[in-house]
């Protein structure tokens, strides 16, 4: 009754604090927000004042004029710009608590398996100044088995692949450990970077990042379809680099696919690396139940087809694969006495 | 989500689930060894789905995911077929299953928890035990400082009126003990040794030391051998106590006044004329011997008491009613 009580004053929360999306989910009431990873900082006569966060902040992404900075504090899944993601805590924790102002809660975040000790110790800082009155760190292709609804404590292998928008983090998990992992900074981010690139190299237009975005949401795929189709098109506009005028140019999905081929290819490349490093009893299972994919980047069209054809697996994506690693966290936030093995702090 | 499906149809349900499929893949045209070389999904698994036996499928995630594949492959909607899927196996069993991560096998015998508790009932028995024994008066009387060697003389002076109260009183033998004013006190240890006891018949049940209260006095026996309480209580007057025969036994009491010392029956000098707290009197038989007795102290300060102090001296041995009437008498 009493932690009732105590989880009414302040809800607890676990918090995927990912590169493109953060989400939030509290204790009781699964995930309450989901917002892009921006923060719109203002500058006003030298004092520095936060304008916007989430959605709105994202709209303004390389928009911005010169008093005004739409920053994403994280890059490659971990920290870059420390003050700025406190304020985004911050203000997440505000929204979630509905404004009340001596909420101290509990807040379990993610971290990528590949992150050193001090992009660590920068996350649970930053989430402890933001008014946490603990911070809990879970490793996050646990926290993605674990919303996937994979059979993590079975002592069976169980392969994770989740790409999120900074990192790959690809896992073999059993007994509710992970026995091996790893993590390519390759992402959402890498993919929207390459269709600039590409985009930039063959019909000589530049393109911002969001319009990059919207392309690979759209018609981004890993494979070209078949047939040597050229699949559905799409419509880019940018500025043209030899005479500088605003141009719009139609990519279609095969020339999306060849430019996400480089990214893709380290992706599988992660894969394989990761099912050479596996012990054969675990590969043994591997092979049977296969890899489950999730993050954003799973959604990508035909990646688990790719995937498949590399490393001759049954590749799923998981439910929700958006979500994945929200849900899991959340879940240990909901059963902290059993999942404590995964949780960990740098304190 | 939590659509917990009928019993009964399960399992029909399930088999219409994968008939579908099966149907898709016949009107296609596939061996379900060709859509398990493409989709690398076991052959098992694939007749499993077509035949509705979720039990042989790895799991739920796994589960949901193959269903979602096969469908894509075979040119049904992957979301139908999912959602068809979970009505069958139930939603909440897709996602939630239990979580039991591998505890370390608690080490045998008693946990540490029961251990700590027997402790904390152990030292909470123990100090218990050790406080009604040892006792709390002796606390109390601790905290009274002794009377102060330049009070001395006053303190007789005050209880003079009761003394004198009742100087006929045949059966006052009390009066007679306690007459001795303070510079008797010191006098006594250099008073001759006892020519006295050795004439005086032991009366029985009077043998070794003996202590007699005149009025209410706190005492306490300890044996200092052993380290042990013996007596710890208030003795009202008349109240005699007999002090076990073994050597070590020290007397502490919180009035000296009130309290006789006596030896094979006879009053030992050794409180007679102290006052107030006395601490650490050894109750020794030779150390009292050599106290000498009582009377013989006393004459030189009261000569005219000399032999009527004799006479009722021995009758006190008696612990009965005979030298009740007296202090309650006296006492106005």
């Amino acid at each position: 009754m009493f932690s009732r009580l105590f989880g009414f004053l302040s809800a607890d929360m676990a918090i995927d604090l990912g590169t493109a999306n953060t989400l939030v989910y509290v204790k009781g009431r699964g995930i309450v927000l989901n917002e892009p990873s921006v923060v719109a900082i203002s500058d006003l006569r030298g004092r520095k004042q936060v304008l916007a966060v989430g959605e709105e902040a994202k709209l303004m992404l390389g928009r911005t004029p010169g008093n005004i900075a739409a920053i994403r504090p994280l890059r490659d899944g971990v920290i870059a710009d420390f003050e700025v993601a406190e304020e985004m805590i911050k203000h997440f924790i505000r929204k979630v608590h509905n404004r009340r102002s001596f909420a101290s809660p509990m807040i379990i975040v993610c971290v990528p398996s590949g992150s050193t000790a001090v992009e660590r110790r920068a996350i649970q800082e930053s989430a402890e100044s933001a008014g946490a009155r603990r911070v809990l760190l879970i490793e996050e292709p646990m926290a993605a088995a674990i919303g996937a609804g994979l059979p993590v404590t079975e002592p069976s292998g169980s392969m994770i692949v989740d790409i999120g928008g900074g990192t790959t983090e690809v896992a073999v998990i059993s007994l509710g450990g992970i026995v091996y992992a790893r993590s390519v900074r390759v992402g959402g981010d890498k993919l929207d970077e390459a269709i600039i690139s590409y985009i930039r190299r063959q019909f000589n237009l530049l393109i911002g990042e969001s319009t990059a975005e919207r392309i690979k949401l759209e018609i981004g795929a890993a494979a070209s379809p078949e047939d040597g189709e050229e699949g559905p098109l799409a419509e880019v506009k940018g500025r043209d680099l030899m005479n500088g005028v605003p141009r719009e140019v139609v990519v279609s999905q095969r020339q999306v696919a060849e430019s996400l081929y480089e990214p893709v290819s380290q992706i599988v490349e992660a894969v394989k690396v990761a099912l050479e490093n596996t012990p054969p009893e675990l590969a043994a299972d591997i092979v049977d139940k296969g890899i489950v994919l999730t993050g954003g980047g799973a959604l990508l069209n035909r990646l688990d087809q790719v995937l498949r054809d590399a490393t001759g697996l049954p590749v799923v994506v998981a439910e929700d694969a958006l979500s994945c690693v929200a849900l899991g966290t959340g879940r240990a936030l909901e059963d902290i006495k059993r999942l404590r093995h995964v949780l960990s702090s740098m304190y | 989500m939590k659509r917990t499906p009928r019993p009964d149809l399960t399992a029909a349900e399930a088999a219409r689930v994968g008939e579908d499929l099966r149907e898709a893949r016949l009107t296609l045209g596939a061996s379900v060894e060709d859509m398990a070389e493409r989709l690398r999904i076991n052959r098992r698994y694939i007749h499993a789905l077509e035949e509705g036996r979720i039990k042989d499928l790895p799991g739920p995630a796994y589960a949901v995911g193959f269903v979602r594949s096969y469908a894509a492959a075979l040119g049904l909607d992957p979301d139908e077929a999912v959602r068809r899927f979970r009505d069958v196996t139930g939603g909440a069993a897709t996602k939630n299953g239990e979580l039991v991560f591998p505890e370390p096998v608690p080490s045998r015998g008693v946990p540490a928890g029961a251990l700590v508790a027997v402790g904390a009932v152990l030292a909470v028995g123990a100090y218990v035990a050790w406080y009604n024994w040892s006792g709390s008066g002796s606390r109390v009387v601790d905290a009274v400082p002794p009377v102060p060697a330049r009070l001395d003389p006053a303190v007789p002076e005050a209880q003079r009126p009761r003394e004198t109260a009742a100087p006929g009183t045949p059966g006052a033998p009390t009066q007679a003990a306690a007459a001795p004013a303070g510079p008797a006190a010191s006098v006594a240890p250099a008073a001759q040794p006892a020519p006295a006891p050795a004439a005086a018949p032991v009366p029985p049940g009077m043998a070794g030391v003996v202590l007699r209260a005149r009025g209410e006095t706190w005492v306490q026996v300890r044996d200092s051998r052993q380290n042990q309480t013996v007596l710890d209580r208030v003795l009202r007057a008349g109240d005699t106590y007999q002090v076990p025969p073994r050597d070590g036994m020290v007397l502490t009491t919180g009035k000296a006044e009130n309290l006789d010392v006596l030896l094979d029956g006879q009053v030992v000098a050794v409180l007679v004329g102290a006052t107030g707290v006395r601490r650490g009197l050894a109750l020794d038989t030779e150390r009292l011997r050599a106290a000498g007795p009582a009377a013989a102290a006393t004459t030189p300060a009261a000569p005219a008491a000399g032999p009527a102090a004799a006479a009722p001296q021995l009758r006190p041995a008696t612990p009965d009613a005979a030298p009740r009437p007296a202090p309650q008498g006296a006492r106005p």
